[in-house]
């Protein structure tokens, strides 16, 4: 059966659910905490039965964000979902969505990729003189053309989307940006795009083709990690799908887990 | 190690198609040889080669026959 959450006393039950777990549902315990169900753009529902949780499937936006504990989530009642708002995308850990995969494969491309954690002490050993800094809301336009040019991004989102995605969560400092410029272009950005008072995400990690044979890409990634995690002592979580950037970073940093994608065929 | 066996590694490293690197490539003209590239060489050398190397060294080497040079 599923309900859809409307009451405070609700959401701290899901809170809780999600908590003892939280390394492998991250997007939605934060996207939970900060926006709660009054947001306009948040939906959340519970699958489950006689009060116990089966699975827990939240809609931001155009995106469902779906998490189970359990080995046999109730896939029946989140397809009810995907074909009643038919999300333009579906996330999370691996064992649920390869079990979506067969059944959406119709409307959906699949992706996967790991979920890493990156400590304080996991930073590059390379110093450098090259300055970064925190981009302004005027910045975004140019940062999403920059992420647009990777196909990690350009793959699965318009324009419009994306630079409506970051401004909403620049304004609710959901996230922000660390950028270098070069000449006054952006030329290397990584961002949180999502963060409580004591977890970020990380992601947008892209260097302009010009400079990706620079030291850009661990200069930024060392100083935007420096801030988080040894400054504001946040725990650091970064996701990626490259398989050339897994297999480095399986070496650096600890695996959290198997993260997947479903996006909507265009 | 016979140079195949390095090549192989490089490649492997790089994401690029077995076969496809030699020694005298120069490694401005290789799109892979990019900054996750350096890293991933700076720890093969460490982890297999026991030898370290810095980010400036790396971006200083010119050819593969360079990097073939250090993994010994």
């Amino acid at each position: 059966m599923i309900t859809r959450l409307t009451a405070k006393s609700e959401v701290e039950n899901v809170l809780s659910y999600l908590k003892k777990d939280i390394q492998n549902c991250l997007y939605i315990y934060i996207d939970l905490v900060r926006y709660g169900i009054t947001n306009p753009n948040m939906m959340v529902w519970t699958s489950g039965e006689q009060g116990a949780i089966n699975s827990v499937i939240m809609k931001y936006h155009d995106g469902f964000q779906i998490y189970s504990q359990e080995p046999e989530p109730d896939i029946n009642d989140i397809l009810e979902l995907i074909q009643e708002y038919q999300p333009e995308r579906i996330s999370g850990n691996e064992p649920i969505i390869q079990k979506l995969e067969p059944l959406c494969k119709v409307r959906y491309k699949s992706s996967y990729g790991v979920i890493f954690r990156r400590t304080k002490e996991q930073l590059y050993a390379m110093p450098s003189e090259r300055k970064c800094e925190f981009a302004d809301f005027a910045d975004i336009p140019e940062i999403v053309e920059l992420l647009l040019s990777e196909k990690e991004f350009g793959d699965y989102y318009t324009k419009k989307e994306l630079i409506k995605q970051l401004e909403d969560r620049y304004q609710t400092k959901m996230g922000r940006s660390m950028v270098i410029r070069e000449s006054g272009k952006i030329v290397g950005h990584v961002a949180t795009f999502a963060e409580t008072d004591d977890i970020a995400i990380a992601s947008g990690s892209v260097i302009d083709k010009e400079y990706r044979k620079t030291d850009y890409f661990y200069t930024l990634s060392n100083e935007f990690y420096d801030q988080i995690c040894r400054v504001e002592q946040k725990a650091a979580y970064f996701f990626s799908t490259s398989r050339r950037h897994i297999t480095l970073f399986r070496k650096l940093f600890v695996v959290c887990t198997s993260y997947g994608k479903l996006v909507k065929i265009k | 190690m016979e140079q195949k066996e390095k090549l192989l590694k490089l490649e492997e490293l790089m994401d690029l198609e077995e076969g496809c690197l030699h020694a005298e490539d120069q490694l401005s003209d290789i799109e892979e040889w990019d900054s996750i590239a350096h890293l991933s060489l700076i720890i093969l050398l460490e982890d297999d080669y026991n030898k370290e190397i810095s980010g400036a060294e790396v971006r200083a080497l010119k050819t593969v026959q360079d990097i073939l040079a250090l993994m010994q």
